[in-house]
Order: C-alpha cells, then sequence, then structure tokens
C-alpha cells in the first residue's frame, strides 16, 4: 500500500458530470471531425452543461452488465462498494453514446448511407450489452439546414433513418459544420445532457426498485449500497439536493451495520467517503454549518471505532485523514467566497490532523516496532490480483469475507504483520510537518499569532524528532522571542532544552553556548540539577573539551555529534563568540551606574559596575570592559586577569574575578573628562564580560547601553512597588534590586571661584544714562586668563525690550538707538589671585519697565585632577532686575490772561501756556533748561527765557513755567492748530558731574483758534476801595473789515453805583477802538461783582452778550474804607 | 471539573497556572498561551457593540476534540482561563460562570494582602484551596 | 452633656475595606523601612499606644461608661463595648487567672486581616500589634498600667486570634504615665 493509502479515492473528489460517448469521429485525421471534437472540449465555460465527453471507437466493448437479478433470496453480499463502481460510471458506462454520421440529405446513395449508419448503431446497441444506455444519431452535413417544415425531403428521410436505427425522432440531430460550429454544439449538448439526466434518472429507479427484495437481515450492506448509488446518480444528474438527501440517509445506515473488528476499517471507509460528500454538497449549498455539523457527528460516532488494537495506528491514521480533508474541503469554500472566523476556520482542523499524525507516529513506533530478525511476510498477504481490492475497505487477504471472525487465523497474522512493517517506513514527521505547514497558514490568515506560534514549535520538535536539526532550530529560535516577550518561562525553558538539543547533535557552538546562558539563568524553569549539569558543560566548552551527551537523544545522532565536536574541538582559531544578550535572559546580569548625573570637569567621573550571577556554580570571568561613546575612556574602564590556568572554576589570585550565585559584585571605575567634552554627554554604549580564556575558548558577553536584558525592565519595576524591605549588608555588599541603571552622564564646567558684584542705584529713569558699576575679583588659587564680560538685556525676553534697550561702555555722552541691548565678550584681561577690577557699564532704557539684565564673566584657568593637569574654562553669571520708571510728567495747558480756563483762542488775543513739571523720580533732579519751540502759528508775546535753569527737584517737588503768547492770524483751518514742542533738559542729580544730559521733548497741545468781530477789554486798577471812585475804561476794537453798530448797557450791580452812559450805542470803524470811561463808586468791601455790560453787534446777532465780554474781569477786589489819622474822613464817608 | 486553571496578567503573562497533576502541564500552558489569541480578540474594542464590553464573562473560547477553554477578563484586564474536559457534558453554561466568579472573588482577596506586589505571581495559600476544591469537585 | 450626645450620633459610617486595606499598606511600610520584625512589632505598639491615649477620651465621651470597680469589669467593657464600638467584633473574655489579673480575650476574626497572608519570611511579626498599644495607652490614661501581648494568631497557624492582657499596678494621679 502507497503512502497515500489513506487518500480518498480521486472518483470520490471529483464532482461528478454526464458521462457522454462520442463515436464516429476520426479526431486525427479528419480536420471536421477535429473541429467538432474541438467545439465539443477545448475552453469549456462554466456556463456549458456538465458532462464530460469521451471519443471513442464505434465497436468500443463497454463494460458488462451483469445479468439481472431475479431474486435477493440467496444473494450475501461480500463488500458494501466496489471499488470499481463509481469509475465505472464516471468514465466507462456513458449515459448516452452518439454516433456521428457523415450524411447530408440530399445524398445521392441514401439508402446505401442509410443503411450503414443502422449497421452502426447496432453495433454500438450490441457493444452496450443490455445497458440501458441511450443512443443518438448525429448526422454531419455539409450544408445548412433549411428551417423545419421547409424541408420535406429532409423529413421524409429522417424519419425514415430513425425507423432504420430504430430510434425515436428525439435522438437524431443534425450538424453542420459550418460557421456557427460551437452554436450548433451548444444546443446538441443540452440535448444530450436531457438524455443523460433521463438514462440516471431510469438507473435510480432501477436502484430503488431493489429495494422491496431486501432483507433487513442478510442484505444489511445492499442497504447502503443502494442507496450509495441512487445519491450518486443524482449527483450525475446534477440534482445535488437530492443527492445530499440519500447520502445523508447512506450515512445513518452505515452505522446501522453490525460492526466488529473484521469490518470495521471498510464501516469506517464508507463511512467517511458519505461523510465527504456530505460535506462538499453542503458547502456547495453554502450551508458550512451543516458540513460543520454533519462533520462532528461523524467524528463523534466514528471516534470510538478503533478496530483491530494491533492495528490501531490504522485508526489514528484514518481520523487524520478525516480531519485533513475537511479541512480541504474548508479551505476550498473559502476559496470560494465563504467567510471563516478566527474560532472556526480550516487551521483547527489541519492542527487536529496534525495532532493525530503526531499519535500514529507514536502508536507506530510501539506497536510496530519488531526486532530485525522478523522479516517481511512471503507470499504478501497484502497483493491483490490487479493491484486493487474489489471492495473498499477490505482487508486483501480475506477480501469479501463478511463474518466476525477472520477465515484463516495465520493469514490474519501475517496480514497484520506486513501492515505494521509497511507503517513503520511511513514517514510521519514529513506528514506531520506538512499539516502543522498547513494549520501555520491558516492560523495566520485568522489572526492567531500565538497558535500559530505554538504550532510552529511542534514542527520544530517534529523536524528535531526526523533529525532535520537545521530546520528544526531555524523554526524553534524564531519563535523563542514570542514567548520571552510575554514572560512564559515555562514554555520558552522547554523550547530552549529542544534547541540545546539540536544544536549539540548539530556541533554549532555558538547556539550551544547561546542556549546554554539562557537554560542556566533565572528565567529557566529546569531543576537545579538539570542546570547544574548545563553549566558544567557549558563550562567544558569553554575550555575547549566536549560536553556530555544531552539527555534522551538518538544514540546514532550521538554517535555522529560525538564525532563533531571532537572536530571542533581541534579545529584551531574561531573560538571566540559575542553574544548580544540584551534579548536574552542570561544567567549574568550586568547593570550601570554613573555616581551622578553630571560631573564638573575638574572632579573626576565615577562608575559602578554591577554584576550578578543566578547560575548554581560560581563561574569566573577573565575580563570585564567598558566602552563609551567617547573612546578614549574606554582604557580606563577594564577589569583584566591574565592567567595561565585553564580552569575556571580554580578561585584565582583575584578574588573578585568569581561570581557568586546571588551575590552582587561591584567594580568601580575612576577617570578624568576631557575639557572637549564640557557640555557633552559621556554615553556608555556597550560592556562587555569575557568568560573562558585565549588558551581555550572563549565568549563576549556584550550589553549595549548601560545593562538590562528582556526580563529586567518588569523586574525593576516589580522591585520598585515591593514592600521587601532593603536587606541591611555589609558595607561592601549591594542589593541588586535597589541599583538603578544610570548610562550616561553630563559633563558640565568647573565651579567659578570669583565674585562679581554690581553696584547700581535702580531704578533707572527712561532715556538717562544709567550707570552700573561691575567688580569682578578673582577667588581661584592661581592666575585667571582671558577674562571676558557679556553685559547687557538678558535674552529671550520681550522683543520690544531689545529695541528699547541700550548698552554702552562710553559714559561721557547719550548713547543713540544704534547701539545694542547686549554687549559681548568685552576683554577684562587677567587677575592674580584676590586682584580686583571695576568695570563701569551704562544702560540707557527708553521705555518704562522691568528688565533683567546680565552680567556673564568667563575666564580660564589651569587646575589640576588626579595629579593632571587641566585648563577649564569657567563662567559666573549675575542677573539682576531693574526698573525704569519715568523722572517727570509734563503737564501743559492754555489759559487766559486772567488764569481762567479757556477752551478756544482768538485771534491776536493773547493767552498763557503753563507747564507744570512734578517730579516722579525717588532721585532729586537737576532740570537744566527749558526750551520752548513754537510753530508760526503761535508768537510769544513775552520773550521765552526758561524759568527754570538749574532747578533741583526732589521727590514729589514740581516746576512750573509761564509763557505769554497770542495766535496773530486765522488760518482755513481753525481747529487742532499745532502750537511746538517743549523741550527739558535735565539729568539724575548724582556725584558723577561726567554723566551726560538727557532732553526730553514733548508736544505742546493743539488748539482751536477763533476770530472775534468784536474785542473788548477794560482798563482798571487792579483794586478799589469803598466810597472812593474807581475808574474804568472799556476799550472795544473792531476786529472786523466793516463798520459796526455797537450797542452797549451796563447793568447795575448793588455793590457799585457809576457814573456814565448807562446805555449807549456807537459806530466803530473797521480797525478802530473805542474808549468808554466810567466812574464807578464801591459800596460795600470785599471781592464783588462788577457791572456787567451787555453788548450786542447789530450786525453779528448770532455773537452773545457773553463771548463780547468775555475778557472782562467780572469781579474786583474793595478794600474797606481805610482808617484815617484824622477823625475827619470817618466823618466824611 | 476543571483540568486546568490560570490567570494571566493583563500585560500577558501568567500570574498563576495550575493543571490536574496527571496530565502533561506544558500541553496545558501551550492551551491557555493560545486562548489568549481568541480572547485578545474579543476584548479588542474595534467595532464590537457595546453591550459585549462590560460583559466580563467571554463564554466558550474556542473547542478542541478533547477539552473546552473558557474565558473571562476583569476590568483591569486580568485574564482568568478554566480548561475543561470535553466529554464532561453535565458541566452547564453558568456553573462555568459562577466558577469564574468564585476566581475573581478570590483574585480580588490576594490584592487586598498588604502583602502581595500585585504583578509578581500568586503564591497564596487560600487561593491555592479554592483552586484546588475547583479542580477536584465534580461538577 | 450635649457634646456627648452629640458624638453618640455622630459616628460617621467609613469603608472597612479601605480601612483594612490602610492598615496593611501601614504594617507593609514599617517592614520596608525597618531592618526586622522586632522593630516593626515595636513601631506598631508605639503608634498603637498613642492612639490609646486619645481614644479613651472619644470612649469614655461616647459610652459613659463610669469607673470600673475591679478588673473583671474592666475586661467586660473592653469586649463588650469598645471592642463592638471601634472594630465592630465581640471578642471573648476567658482564662482568668486564679488571681484575677489575667485574662484572655479570644478574637472570632479580626478585621484588621481580612485578605492577609503573611509571607514566610516574617514569622516573626505581630501583624496586629496596634491593637495591643492601643489598649495599653488607654488603660493607662485610667491609671491602669497592663501588659498586652498576642498568645495566638491566625495569620500564624493558630485557630483563633488571642490577646492576653495582665493587670500591674495602678498608677498613681500625680505620677506622669511614662513613655520615651
Amino acid at each position: 500500500m502507497s503512502p497515500g493509502q489513506w487518500d480518498l479515492p480521486p472518483e470520490l473528489c471529483c464532482r461528478p458530470m454526464a458521462f457522454v460517448a462520442l463515436t464516429g469521429l476520426d479526431v486525427v485525421y479528419n480536420a471536421v471531425h477535429r473541429a467538432i471534437w474541438d467545439a465539443f472540449c477545448a475552453n469549456r465555460r462554466a456556463d456549458r452543461v456538465p458532462i464530460s465527453f469521451k471519443v471513442l471507437p464505434g465497436d468500443h466493448e463497454y463494460p458488462k452488465c451483469r445479468t439481472k437479478r431475479s431474486s435477493y433470496e440467496w444473494y450475501i453480499p461480500k463488500g458494501i462498494l466496489k471499488t470499481g463502481w463509481m469509475n465505472k460510471h464516471l468514465n466507462l458506462v456513458p449515459a448516452l453514446v452518439v454516433v456521428f454520421y457523415e450524411l447530408d440529405w440530399d445524398e445521392t446513395q441514401w439508402k446505401e448511407k442509410q443503411s450503414e449508419c443502422a449497421t452502426k448503431v447496432e453495433i454500438v446497441r450490441t457493444s452496450l450489452q443490455g445497458r440501458n444506455t441511450k443512443v443518438a444519431v448525429v448526422l454531419i452535413q455539409k450544408k445548412t439546414p433549411l428551417p423545419p417544415g421547409e424541408d420535406v425531403v429532409a423529413s421524409e428521410r429522417a424519419a425514415a433513418l430513425c425507423n432504420a436505427c430504430d430510434l425515436s425522432g428525439k435522438s437524431l440531430f443534425v450538424l453542420p459544420h459550418t460557421d456557427h460550429l460551437v452554436g450548433y454544439i451548444i444546443r446538441l449538448e443540452n440535448a444530450f445532457y436531457e438524455h443523460a439526466q433521463t438514462y440516471y434518472y431510469t438507473e435510480i429507479r432501477k436502484v430503488k426498485s431493489h429495494k422491496e427484495f431486501l432483507n433487513k437481515t442478510t442484505h444489511q450492506l445492499l442497504f447502503v449500497r443502494h442507496q450509495f448509488k441512487i445519491a450518486f446518480f443524482s449527483e450525475l444528474k446534477q440534482d445535488t439536493q437530492n443527492a445530499l438527501k440519500y447520502y445523508r440517509t447512506a450515512y445513518n445506515l452505515v452505522h446501522e451495520l453490525r460492526a466488529h473488528e473484521t469490518n470495521m476499517l471498510e464501516i469506517k471507509n464508507m463511512a467517511g467517503f458519505i461523510n465527504y460528500k456530505i460535506c462538499r454538497l453542503c458547502f456547495q449549498h453554502s450551508i458550512p454549518l451543516e458540513a460543520i455539523a454533519q462533520f462532528r457527528k461523524h467524528i463523534d460516532l466514528c471516534k470510538k471505532k478503533i478496530g483491530s488494537a494491533e492495528l490501531g495506528f490504522e485508526h489514528i491514521a484514518w481520523m487524520s485523514k478525516q480531519f485533513q480533508s475537511f479541512g480541504d474541503l474548508f479551505d476550498e469554500a473559502v476559496k470560494l467566497g465563504l467567510t471563516a472566523i478566527q474560532t472556526q476556520n480550516p487551521g483547527f482542523y489541519y492542527q487536529q490532523a496534525a495532532y493525530y499524525a503526531q499519535e500514529r507516529k507514536q502508536l507506530a513506533s510501539q506497536l510496530c516496532s519488531h526486532e530485525a530478525s522478523v522479516s517481511y511476510p512471503s507470499p504478501d498477504p497484502l497483493e491483490t490480483p490487479n493491484g486493487m481490492l474489489d471492495f473498499y475497505g477490505q482487508r486483501p487477504w480475506r477480501q469479501g469475507h463478511q463474518s466476525i471472525d477472520p477465515p484463516d487465523p495465520e493469514k490474519e497474522k501475517s496480514g497484520i504483520l506486513a501492515l505494521q512493517l509497511k507503517e513503520r517506513d511511513v514517514p510521519h514527521s514529513e506528514l506531520i510537518i506538512a499539516l502543522l505547514s498547513s494549520a501555520v497558514a491558516q492560523f495566520k490568515k485568522y489572526k492567531c499569532p500565538r497558535m500559530k506560534s505554538h504550532l510552529m514549535v511542534q514542527m520544530g520538535e517534529e523536524y528535531y524528532h526526523a533529525k532535520d536539526y537545521t530546520k528544526s532550530l531555524k523554526l524553534l529560535d524564531y519563535v523563542m522571542c514570542d514567548y520571552r516577550t510575554e514572560r512564559w518561562w515555562t514554555l520558552l525553558t522547554s523550547i530552549l532544552a529542544t534547541a540545546l538539543k539540536c544544536s549539540y547533535l548539530m556541533g554549532q557552538v555558538k547556539d550551544y553556548i547561546t542556549y546554554s546562558l539562557e537554560l542556566i539563568g533565572r528565567a529557566s524553569t529546569l531543576k537545579e540539577d538539570q542546570k547544574s549539569r548545563i553549566e558544567k558543560n557549558l563550562i567544558k566548552v569553554l575550555m575547549n573539551e566536549c560536553p556530555d551527551t544531552e539527555p534522551e537523544c538518538d544514540p546514532a545522532a550521538v554517535k555522529t555529534a560525538q564525532n563533531l565536536w571532537a572536530d571542533r574541538v581541534s579545529l584551531a582559531g574561531n573560538n571566540d563568540f559575542i553574544i548580544e544578550v540584551q534579548d536574552y535572559v542570561p544567567f549574568v546580569q550586568c547593570k550601570a551606574r554613573f555616581l551622578s548625573p553630571s560631573f564638573h570637569v575638574d572632579v573626576p567621573v565615577q562608575l559602578h559596575i554591577y554584576l550578578k550571577a543566578d547560575c548554581p556554580h560560581p563561574i569566573r570571568f577573565s575580563k570585564l570592559c567598558v566602552s563609551f561613546n567617547n573612546q578614549e575612556y574606554n582604557q580606563f574602564c577594564e577589569v583584566e586577569e591574565p592567567y595561565e590556568s585553564n580552569d575556571i572554576l580554580e578561585p584565582s589570585g583575584q578574588g573578585n574575578m568569581c561570581l557568586v550565585p546571588g551575590k552582587t559584585r561591584k567594580y568601580h571605575f575612576k577617570f578624568v573628562a576631557r575639557t572637549e567634552d564640557v557640555g557633552k554627554k559621556i554615553e556608555i554604549t556597550e560592556i562587555d564580560l569575557m568568560l573562558g580564556n585565549k588558551n581555550g575558548r572563549y565568549m563576549f558577553l556584550k550589553w549595549r547601553g548601560g545593562g538590562g536584558d528582556a526580563a529586567s525592565p518588569q523586574e525593576a519595576l516589580q522591585a520598585s512597588r515591593s514592600f521587601k524591605r532593603r536587606p541591611r549588608l555589609a558595607d561592601n555588599q549591594v542589593d541588586w534590586d535597589s541599583v538603578s541603571i544610570q548610562a550616561n552622564t553630563m559633563v558640565i564646567s568647573r565651579i567659578p571661584k570669583v565674585s562679581v558684584q554690581l553696584h547700581h542705584e535702580p531704578p533707572a529713569l527712561t532715556n538717562e544714562m544709567y550707570c552700573m558699576m561691575v567688580n569682578i575679583e578673582s577667588q581661584e588659587d592661581s592666575l585667571i586668563r582671558d577674562i571676558k564680560l557679556t553685559v547687557g538685556l538678558k535674552p529671550g525676553q520681550d522683543a520690544n525690550l531689545t529695541q528699547t534697550t541700550h548698552v554702552t561702555l562710553n559714559g561721557t555722552e547719550v548713547c543713540d538707538d544704534s547701539h545694542p541691548a547686549l554687549l559681548h565678550d568685552i576683554f577684562i584681561g587677567e587677575l592674580h589671585p584676590g586682584q580686583k577690577i571695576v568695570k563701569p557699564v551704562y544702560f540707557r532704557c527708553v521705555t518704562t519697565g522691568s528688565r533683567i539684565f546680565l552680567v556673564h564673566v568667563s575666564y580660564m584657568v589651569n587646575t589640576s585632577v588626579e595629579s593632571k593637569e587641566i585648563m577649564c574654562k569657567c563662567h559666573k553669571d549675575e542677573t539682576v532686575n531693574i526698573e525704569t520708571v519715568v523722572p517727570f510728567n509734563v503737564a501743559m495747558k492754555f489759559v487766559s490772561t486772567r488764569f481762567e480756563h479757556l477752551d478756544r483762542m482768538y485771534v491776536d488775543i493773547p493767552f498763557l501756556l503753563m507747564t507744570d513739571i512734578p517730579s516722579a523720580s525717588p532721585w532729586p533732579l537737576k532740570l537744566f533748561s527749558s526750551q520752548l519751540q513754537l510753530t508760526s502759528s503761535v508768537v510769544a508775546v513775552d520773550n521765552l527765557d526758561s524759568q527754570i535753569e538749574e532747578v533741583v527737584l526732589q521727590t514729589g517737588e514740581s516746576a512750573s513755567e509761564c509763557f505769554c503768547v497770542k495766535c496773530p492770524s486765522v488760518t482755513s483751518n481753525t481747529s487742532g492748530v499745532t502750537t511746538g514742542r517743549y523741550t527739558i533738559s535735565w539729568k539724575r542729580e548724582s556725584n558723577n558731574e561726567k554723566l551726560p544730559v538727557v532732553c526730553t521733548s514733548v508736544t505742546l497741545p493743539c488748539i482751536t483758534v477763533e476770530a472775534i468781530p468784536l474785542y473788548v477789554h477794560a482798563d482798571l486798577p487792579s483794586f478799589g476801595r469803598v466810597r472812593e471812585s474807581l475808574p474804568v475804561k472799556y476799550l472795544i476794537q473792531n476786529r472786523t473789515s466793516q463798520v459796526q453798530d455797537v450797542e452797549m448797557s451796563v447793568e447795575p450791580s448793588d455793590a457799585f453805583m457809576f457814573s456814565g452812559l448807562k446805555q449807549v450805542r456807537m459806530r466803530i470803524l473797521p480797525g478802530n477802538e473805542q474808549e468808554m470811561l466810567y466812574n464807578f463808586y464801591p459800596l460795600m468791601a470785599g471781592y464783588q461783582v462788577l457791572p456787567s455790560l451787555n453788548i450786542n453787534l447789530l450786525r453779528f446777532p448770532g455773537v452773545s452778550s457773553q463771548l463780547l465780554r468775555r475778557f472782562l474781569p467780572t469781579r474786583i477786589f474793595i478794600k474797606p474804607q481805610g482808617r484815617q489819622v484824622d477823625d475827619a474822613s470817618i466823618a466824611a464817608a | 471539573m476543571a483540568v486546568c486553571i490560570a490567570v494571566i496578567a493583563k500585560e500577558n503573562y501568567p500570574l498563576y497556572i495550575r493543571s490536574i497533576p496527571a496530565e502533561n502541564k506544558l500541553k496545558f500552558h501551550y492551551m491557555v498561551h493560545t486562548s489568549l489569541d481568541v480572547v485578545e480578540e474579543k476584548i479588542s474594542t474595534v467595532g464590537k457593540a457595546l453591550v459585549d464590553q462590560r460583559e466580563l464573562y467571554l463564554g466558550l473560547l474556542y473547542p478542541t476534540e478533547d477539552y473546552k477553554v473558557y474565558g473571562y477578563v476583569t476590568n483591569s484586564k486580568v485574564k482568568f482561563v478554566i480548561v475543561v474536559d470535553s466529554s464532561n457534558t453535565a458541566l452547564r453554561d453558568n456553573e462555568i460562570r459562577s466558577m469564574f466568579r468564585k476566581l475573581h472573588n478570590s483574585y480580588t482577596d490576594v490584592m487586598c494582602n498588604p502583602f502581595y506586589n500585585p504583578g509578581d505571581t500568586i503564591q497564596s495559600k487560600s487561593f491555592d484551596t479554592m483552586v484546588s476544591g475547583m479542580m477536584l469537585q465534580a461538577c | 452633656m450635649s457634646r456627648q450626645a452629640s458624638r453618640a450620633s455622630e459616628s460617621k459610617k467609613m469603608n472597612s475595606e479601605l480601612f483594612t486595606l490602610t492598615y496593611g499598606a501601614l504594617v507593609t511600610q514599617l517592614c520596608k523601612d525597618y531592618e526586622n520584625d522586632e522593630e516593626v512589632n515595636k513601631q506598631l505598639d508605639k503608634m498603637g499606644y498613642n492612639i490609646g491615649v486619645r481614644l479613651i477620651e472619644d470612649f469614655l465621651a461616647r459610652s459613659s461608661v463610669g469607673r470600673c470597680h475591679d478588673f473583671r469589669e474592666t475586661a467586660d467593657v473592653i469586649a463588650k463595648v469598645a471592642f463592638k464600638m471601634y472594630l465592630g467584633i465581640t471578642p471573648s473574655v476567658t482564662n482568668w487567672s486564679p488571681a484575677g489579673d489575667e485574662f484572655s480575650l479570644i478574637l472570632e476574626s479580626n478585621p484588621l486581616v481580612d485578605f492577609v497572608e503573611l509571607p514566610d519570611n516574617h514569622s516573626g511579626l505581630v501583624y496586629s500589634n496596634l491593637l495591643c498599644g492601643v489598649l495599653r495607652g488607654a488603660l493607662e490614661m485610667v491609671q491602669m498600667a497592663v501588659d498586652v501581648k498576642f498568645a495566638q494568631d491566625t495569620l500564624r497557624g493558630d485557630n483563633v486570634t488571642e490577646i492576653r492582657m495582665k493587670f500591674i499596678k495602678r498608677i498613681e494621679e500625680n505620677l506622669p504615665a511614662g513613655e520615651e
């Protein structure tokens, strides 16, 4: 039996199609016949009828039909289904035989041809030997037939032909081989299809008719057989619904058969076949759940039907096959559009098939391991006459036998032995791996990564058993990191153990070492004795000896391995390995820690390296070295011991090169940072630990960065949360969990020993030259050189401040806006220890507000660290916050000559400008002078000399000035007339005479100027006296260019009596002034209201009296009557 | 009767796995590990109805030939997995649910032990006792 | 008088799990900070003492018990009133010594130790030692010097939790109750 003994027969797996035989076609030599045949079989599209065509010779002999049985009474069936039956009906016994015959209706020798045709038909009929196969005739004609009914000759001759051939009219066809060949062929096919369906229908009825003759006791097998046949014929007929129904019935019947050891295999075989058909049809009908349910039922029913115990592997192989073929069906359905999900997909079935295949292998090794002396039985009990069985699923040496006990025990034994021996040759591992592979592909598709990993582990282990160690190792290695990442240590350990065996058997030293590293470490779940054994082997390898064999390995492979190892030992060179361990969980852990996250450049950099071993026995290393991003530091961080002894376990002279399990070792390194590295980070790039020595083998365990491996981040997290107390250990011992990695450190500049002091008097006043004295004193022990000063506005503040701040060293004049806000690198020079230098700096701030100023002093100094001279650049910064305030505010207003508020000025009438300068400065201000610059619209009436020259204003004091001006003319724009500027020059009162004077200028307010037609003003003394005459002169000026009529009247007042015109009308010429004289006689003392004038301009009725008399005083001070020396004046009053 | 009970941390590593001694322990470890695929799929919130997200009991994860694997996930993403023998058809869904509830309660008690560091493997004796009871009792 | 009444009605409920977890966090932090279990036990006792000297005031205000005439009465008050009021449990008073100066409180359950399992390396830890300090401090404020310790502890494998209290002497009024 071939390895494919469990495969389903192809006749079962194919899609049954009606079989139609075509005869009379010479496809080799006849082009027309060839064309016809091509039209039938080439490019059959899916929409053409499902028929399988075959060209057969006209006298082809069809399988003999067995004689119809008259009764079933004595018939005892020998098996369920004959092996040839399906093939017979698929490929041998056609539903329809078609006879092709070239004959045109207008054939001259019609009669001869007709009888020739009839003969051919007769031959076919004879060769069908009693079967119900239909026969049809197709006349190949050269001419296109005329539409039916038109060709009388044709219909006559057709009838005649049918008669001669004994055919019905429906079985005669015409095929013109003209242009539309394919179209005609398709019509022919459809007709054939109908005939075929009729044939199969008849066959079904024939089988069904057997039923009444059957009895349940003897004909059990036949019930199954008949149902199967009916179902199969239904399939051929393309009636899949009914086919499904009959297959289901057949299936149930199969399980009702009386089953014993001898016929178990046949029953299972048939059950498997029928199940296959049912499942496939369910998938085709898009009812996948039913397929799954059927399969489930099938497995449940067949699971326990094991059969012969000695051939138990057969049952398992059969189970495996069931799952595999269901998986295939499922997968096929998915390809045709079915959607599978994560929990129901073909992968599970392949996986289970693989599982059974594994069980098969195991059972086979138990049952089939005969001694070498046992030979294959002869004659071969598995041999059959034609290489095939009669019935599916029967034993070759007792075919047709249906009783409970085997007929010949001896034959039975030899048959069993033969099967067992054959089983031994089956490549189990290959089968298992192929199934696992299919499963992996499926699970990958349905997003089951862990299932995929698990299956890959199984594949790896299967390869190991199949002695394909390379493939095994490749798979296991690939899958290890999944389990490592997810921290499933038990599973990882198991995989590592297998990988170790593989690497041992292949003599691959590096892999062997790498796996050993993890297997003796803290993540490994092996027992202590196992770890100890592996550690001993590892040490042997490092001493260039052969390791002991791994337990439970195949003896032959072990022998090969030992040879390989012996070779490796003698091979010189290539004995060093570098293993990057941060992705594994090795048995040595490493942590690096700089003692501080930053070091000054004049302090030696210190770091500790901590090592801890977790393996069972102490192990010694021969070198530890640390590499940095700046390679020059590497030389300082090495621990090495050259020694001649080959034994790593021997304690060395240097006790601290030995790692004791569970104890943490600390190694301390120190070096001086380079001055070029100031401001940069020193980083540990890798840590290397060398195990072994150069005489034997050695390996470097390499950690990238500051240490740590695949499990340490989680462990560190757990340790930080833990309540466990920190054990109080002796001084030189360290608790591993309390160490955290610090893999880099920053080199910062040396602490400067210089004092920078700032002397100034804040707040600053806007625009002044604010002086700050910078005192630099050296407190170093040696000379400091190259001292540079950077001073000014600290960068990073508001952009506006940069525009409005100016710094200079020159304090003799006010610096302009071109000066920057920050002066860089002003050279100061050198200072000896203790020496001082003072530098004045001046700021000018244009706007008020808070500013931060920076004073940065940098210098170079020589210093020694660890008895090495280095030159350091140091710097010291001082910042200071300086407020700027306004020194004063200028208040200006225009008033009338009588100090009364004016909202508009009148042409040519003087008014006053009053300025007031209150000091807001906390410092005394010295006002040097003020200057008034008038525009052309305003002229001075008086001189404009400054009245505040050399005035010192204390805080809160105020300086005022008063100027008399007037507007000479009115312009067209009478409002918003600019008046000019007022400039004050001042500076802070201080001892520093050299500080320049600041000029602050303000714009005078604008005024509104109006013309007035009449200017009325008065000339009168500044005071009066009771009962003394007070002469008052009123002057009325006509400011217009026309003659004005003016009406004037004087209002009486209680305080005065007056003489003069009470009411008067006058005419004043343009430009002229009229004088009105009055004598007022005060009656009361005090500040009295003068009699008011009512003035009317007859030409300007809109101009009010108030307006006109605004320039007149309203009151005058009247003194009381004076006390006379003599009494006469008193009497006179 | 459970044949294997496991508690898995939210980072998917095992906090506790116990299986009946008669069987190969590795087989159960693998079974629990692979069942995490289904658990992860179920608890991923992409495109799932809101109702599912609140349900802690995940039900039957997937059937194998010989065993049934059930899952349960807490709101803190700690997962419980119970494996029972397929042949034990008497075990009904609500019995499984109550087993999970018991597990969840015991787990909460373990968390409340001030000496237990969350994230460590579970070594509580009372938890062990509860699990033993679940593995021995005939359901 | 009014203060008493208002205190009696004012017993706010707090979740007992929060209390248990708080106590647990306290004990584990002490374990982390101190070198050995003996030290931790001492600290718990000290803390309990500080609680006790204050708690007695609250207790007397709430429960309005009068002066106890003898040690037996004291025991009953402690078990039936004090434990019930603060921990919600009522231990039983047994095992009186012949001289009547020593007795045991048997606690069926102890709310401080819900969910707690002692790890193996802390076998010397008296987890609930706070209670001893509380009792000692409280009784000291009512002029009784007592010695309190745990005789049995469910956390360490015993069936019940037993606190043994021994009367030492009466404290004279004008001597300050000493504690470092």
